[in-house]
């Protein structure tokens, strides 16, 4: 092989490799950090958390979320505005070209409702999330102790506390 | 080459400085204060009668003789209110390394949806630590406290039946001294480490006779 050659297919591969991004399937897309923190048994209403990352070079837009666990998911953002915490639904999110969205506390998040048993919770549940092109992707979401503290990785900081 | 050079150079910075500008006055509202805020005159708290999540009497002379963290919130509050919670633990975790125990402050978790809250109340509280105070009441009494924290909050009912409203309420803690006044005010991201110096020579800075 020379390095002409190498040359030459590795610009086949990057044309071939763009041709592929533009079609947007769920494989284009990465979800990772996918937490819910416990809440007291008292609890009604739970909170997941994580960050949706776009490899592809079109806008995908999430439309969706569902899980077997609890009957009503939704997607709401909480903001500081003025001083004042509020809330609000969304009917969808969209995740630009190579943009990655953090579900994260005092910000995006799901808001899960009306759990079917804490004996199907277990140490992580899967949960699906549908995108406005009919593409769904499923993961599975970790049951964590701590809101504030991510469970897996992104280690970089001197801590991994979420500042809200 | 030079005119142009000149020409366009000029504008290119200023073009960058005016979207520098919006960038970093959009991007964080913390840019502006450090979290926290000293009241130049202390405030002091007017009597009020609240119950705690033993159904106990809550009242002004139950903040005397401590340091207090007043929080905002409600029960059915998935997200800021278990952060927030988790972070002034974090805080108090950071000032036991610097202050004996009885001059820490306590969490107060200021419970401002009785209707939903007094039944879980105690159970939810103890869930995040057993020595959370929970306090909540009557309406009437709920806001006389809210008005003296000069705070706000709003039970968003989308219909007379919503079970599942939200609750707009204010961000900021609300710090008490032994003697029952207000004397600073916590705002988010409420960093456990600065947040915990702040606290720490505030407390320090201030003597009582025991």
């Amino acid at each position: 092989m020379t390095s002409a050659w190498l040359i030459r297919h590795y610009a086949l591969m990057l044309v071939l490799a763009s041709i592929v991004c533009v079609e947007v399937t769920a494989g284009s897309i990465d979800v990772s950090d996918a937490r819910m923190p416990l809440q007291p048994g008292v609890a009604s209403v739970y909170a997941g958390y994580f960050t949706l990352q776009n490899h592809s070079h079109q806008t995908i837009t999430l439309v969706g979320v569902s899980s077997l666990v609890f009957s009503s998911i939704e997607i709401h953002e909480s903001k500081l505005t003025d001083g004042i915490f509020s809330m609000r639904r969304l009917t969808e999110v969209s995740i630009k070209p190579h943009q990655v969205v953090e579900f994260k506390p005092a910000g995006l998040h799901l808001m899960m409702r009306n759990m079917a048993s804490e004996k199907i919770l277990g140490d992580s549940f899967p949960v699906t999330l549908t995108f406005s092109n009919g593409d769904a992707l499923e993961f599975h979401m970790q049951v964590s102790n701590d809101p504030a503290i991510k469970p897996t990785s992104h280690m970089h900081h001197h801590d991994n506390r979420i500042d809200i | 080459m030079i005119f142009l050079q000149l020409f366009f150079l000029p504008r290119v910075f200023v073009i960058l400085s005016i979207s520098t500008w919006f960038l970093l006055n959009s991007m964080d509202v913390r840019a502006d204060s450090d979290g926290f805020e000293s009241l130049p005159n202390p405030v002091e708290i007017k009597p009020f009668s609240l119950k705690d999540q033993d159904a106990q009497l809550f009242d002004l002379s139950r903040l005397q003789d401590h340091w207090s963290m007043i929080f905002i919130g409600f029960t059915t509050c998935p997200d800021v209110c278990p952060v927030t919670l988790s972070n002034l633990e974090a805080v108090r975790a950071e000032m036991g390394l610097r202050l004996s125990p009885e001059r820490i402050p306590r969490i107060l978790f200021f419970a401002v949806d009785p209707e939903r809250d007094i039944p879980v109340l105690k159970s939810y509280l103890s869930y995040f630590h057993p020595e959370y105070i929970g306090i909540t009441g009557e309406t009437d009494q709920i806001d006389k406290l809210i008005d003296n924290l000069g705070a706000f909050y709003r039970l968003d009912k989308k219909t007379a039946n919503d079970l599942n409203y939200n609750v707009l309420h204010t961000a900021f803690v609300s710090v008490v001294n032994p003697a029952g006044d207000i004397v600073a005010k916590l705002t988010p991201p409420f960093h456990p480490h600065k947040t915990a110096e702040y606290l720490t020579q505030l407390i320090r800075g201030v003597s009582f006779d025991d």
